[in-house]
């Protein structure tokens, strides 16, 4: 065993001093400073702007357009509207609209409207003019604010008090709360929300993580074959040492890049997010990172899923001898686990549905199903968690056992490779 | 055994779906001597080598090593150069060499210092710290040995060591084999290239289609081929050499030749039939050279 960690701590240094490794580190703090000053850069670009102008000879509703802009409801951030005064088209409705249909045809502006006469009585006569029929950020905006406008109108004309006319206009809140298999209730928090989500991002990690290492540990068995140092290192270790120690030493790797990345995801929510938004500040990532059962069953699955596909990643690398012949070997197994992938936005709403419990048990689903459930609300019951785990293990425990056995014959072949039944039954040999 | 053996092979079998590469293979390595391990390509000289090595199982046989079962115990006491060299192009040449001797049971520390000691005494010491993909095939070559070296091993085991190497780097080559005998290690390496293992072997071991043909001391094998053997120089025309009625067989150079004689034909007898046809510049007789019993014995035993 001795000499499997040497093997792997040449694995780890060799792996660790790669270009893809510093890029694939930096990839996560990057994405996140960007997810803050992309937004920021975006608003400070000109053009993002969308001028538009209305014609409205009773000037009601166009008071009230320009209430709204002021009050902030002009568009998102990246985007913002901008009201052009009418007067400067021209003094009469008719002036105005000739005008502002010539400044939309000349790009002058982006939109034009048109308030009604009846638009306050009746809700009707109103137009919009434009170049664009995709965006409708504008129109929404225009229509929603003098919507607002004429309600109130509506309900003033029919002689009713404000405090009548603010209570028709209330909405009705639903006060949420989970009802937990043990038949306990509890109002529906932030963080079960949040959680939920969390529940996907800890689904990603692994799954990115295992295929990242796993294919990394391909990569580097198919180097060894053909560069032939295999032939060297076999002669001082067993094939067994040899491929733990691969094993070992990538999982090493998997595990320096996943812990940067969930420490900086920490500490850029714990003390970058707070400072620049407050929805960002309300997510409660401590309450998340921090939960102890979430984090000790990802350390669990991404153990135990990526010895399981570590072994399958080893076992056809040692077969081939190029990366175009393991590309083949590698298409099914890509395949299967696209499937975890696809179902987590199932799984994540509906953890308990027959599907995502058929999926959990899948021996090559369960680390990223059973993690999905587990970070998901309602889990499963702590029975069905443990039960998994055993599942799991019983199933690394055999595939490793096979391709161990393949390794050994493979990667001392040269020439073309083995048909997958072959390989197959060189795994299931006694 | 009368003199301990290094390394003793014992009806070893090996076989491979449907062939069998070595089929009851046998012979022993005194220690401390150089052993020729010779044979026609596919011969199964490398499926043997690879058993001793304990990369394969013999599916029959045993094999002892320096006393042992081959195994992983006496794995660190043997250095091991396999027939195709194989470095990680982008580890530094030192880090290589400490790693290959990391795996042989060297202390980490300990491995770094014999890196570097060994790299300065082959005189490629300046580039200890390069990665080994910017190395000259010949320095590759170098490093490679060494890798095998590192750990001072009692036995050493080259599979195919001249092959591919220029005249010089074959010389550096052949020197630390030369250096190595002297101080007493056990040498065996597998080669078709005759005039090496004539010049350096004290044993000779000749397998053919995974069988021994032929083993023992050279001097022995050459001397049971009796001195039936001649060879000259000349300057001419040398086509007709074969059909002498006293040449069993000639190899021809177009210079030089290598004639075995019938039996009962006398070396006086050739020189007669050559003078006056070719300009005879050198002559002896001799026993024959390991190239022909090579020849003889694997054409005898149905070819390559």
């Amino acid at each position: 065993m001795r000499k499997a960690f040497i093997v792997a701590r040449r694995e780890y240094v060799a792996n660790v001093r790669t270009k893809s490794f510093i890029v694939g580190i930096l990839f996560l703090p990057i994405l996140l400073l960007a997810s803050v000053f992309l937004p920021s850069l975006f608003q400070k670009m000109k053009g993002e702007t969308r001028r538009f102008s209305v014609v409205d000879p009773s000037g009601e509703s166009l008071a009230a357009i320009e209430k709204a802009l002021e009050a902030g409801a002009g568009g998102g951030r990246p985007l913002q509207f901008a009201l052009v005064p009418p007067s400067e088209f021209g003094g009469t409705p008719d002036e105005q609209r000739e005008a502002m249909k010539k400044a939309v045809e000349e790009d002058r502006l982006f939109a034009m409207a048109e308030i009604g006469p009846g638009a306050l009585e009746d809700g009707s006569g109103c137009s919009y003019l434009s170049k664009s029929a995709a965006e409708e950020g504008l129109l929404d905006f225009l229509s929603r604010t003098v919507t607002t406008l004429y309600r109130e109108r509506f309900l003033a004309r029919a002689n009713l008090e404000p405090e009548v006319v603010k209570k028709a206009n209330a909405t009705v809140w639903f006060q949420e709360r989970l009802l937990s298999k043990e038949g306990g209730e509890k109002e529906t928090t932030k963080a079960d929300k949040v959680g939920g989500y969390a529940s996907l991002g800890f689904v990603y990690l692994l799954w990115m993580s295992i295929f990242m290492m796993a294919q990394g540990l391909l990569t580097s068995t198919i180097e060894e074959k053909s560069n032939r140092t295999v032939e060297v290192v076999l002669s001082s270790c067993t094939p067994f040492d040899f491929m733990s120690g691969k094993v070992l030493g990538l999982a090493a790797v998997g595990l320096t890049l996943v812990g940067t990345w969930i420490t900086c995801f920490f500490l850029f929510f714990q003390f970058v997010a707070p400072a620049i938004s407050e929805t960002l500040a309300s997510f409660d990532i401590g309450a998340i990172l921090g939960n102890p059962v979430n984090l000790s069953f990802f350390a669990v699955f991404f153990l135990l899923g990526y010895l399981l596909y570590a072994s399958i990643f080893c076992g056809i690398g040692s077969v081939c001898t190029t990366l175009t012949e393991a590309q083949n070997l590698i298409g099914p197994v890509t395949l299967i686990l696209m499937i975890p992938l696809l179902s987590m936005f199932h799984t994540v709403k509906n953890p308990d549905s027959t599907l995502s419990t058929v999926l959990s048990w899948v021996p090559f689903f369960t680390p990223f199903v059973m993690m999905n459930r587990v970070a998901a609300v309602p889990p499963p019951s702590g029975i069905e968690v443990a039960a998994s785990v055993l599942w799991l293990l019983l199933w690394v425990y055999l595939v490793m056992r096979g391709a161990a056995k393949v390794f050994r014959i493979g990667v001392l072949l040269y020439g073309k490779p083995p048909k997958l039944r072959e390989i197959l039954r060189w795994a299931r040999a006694r | 055994m009368a003199i301990e053996s290094a390394l003793a092979i014992d009806r070893i079998t090996k076989r491979f779906s449907g062939h069998v590469a070595v089929d009851g293979v046998s012979f022993s390595v005194p220690r401390g001597s150089t052993c020729g391990f010779l044979g026609p390509n596919g011969s199964g000289k490398t499926t043997t080598i690879r058993m001793v090595m304990n990369i394969l199982q013999p599916d029959e046989g045993t094999i002892t090593v320096l006393g042992v079962p081959a195994g992983e115990i006496v794995k660190d006491r043997v250095g091991y150069l396999p027939e195709e060299k194989g470095l990680y192009k982008k580890m530094k040449v030192r880090e290589q060499l400490a790693y290959f001797g990391s795996l042989k049971g060297l202390e980490p520390r300990e491995a770094l210092a014999r890196a570097d000691s060994s790299l300065d005494a082959l005189g490629i010491g300046d580039w200890k710290a390069r990665r080994t993909e910017e190395l000259s095939k010949g320095m590759q070559q170098k490093v490679q040995f060494l890798g095998a070296t590192i750990h001072d091993p009692e036995v050493l085991i080259l599979d195919e060591p001249f092959s591919g190497l220029d005249p010089v780097n074959a010389e550096v080559l052949k020197n630390e084999v030369l250096r190595l005998r002297k101080r007493g290690k056990t040498i065996v390496f597998s080669t078709h290239v005759m005039e090496h293992a004539e010049k350096l072997c004290d044993e000779i071991v000749l397998v053919n289609k995974g069988k021994t043909v032929l083993d023992g001391p050279l001097r022995d094998v050459k001397a049971r081929f009796g001195r039936n053997a001649v060879f000259i120089d000349y300057e001419g025309d040398g086509s007709f050499l074969s059909s002498l009625p006293a040449v069993a067989r000639a190899n021809d150079y177009g210079r030089h030749a290598e004639i075995v004689l019938k039996d009962g034909a006398s070396p006086q007898d050739l020189l007669r039939s050559l003078v006056g046809r070719v300009a005879v510049r050198s002559f002896e007789a001799r026993e024959p050279s390991l190239n022909e019993i090579f020849v003889r014995k694997v054409g005898e035993n149905g070819g390559a």
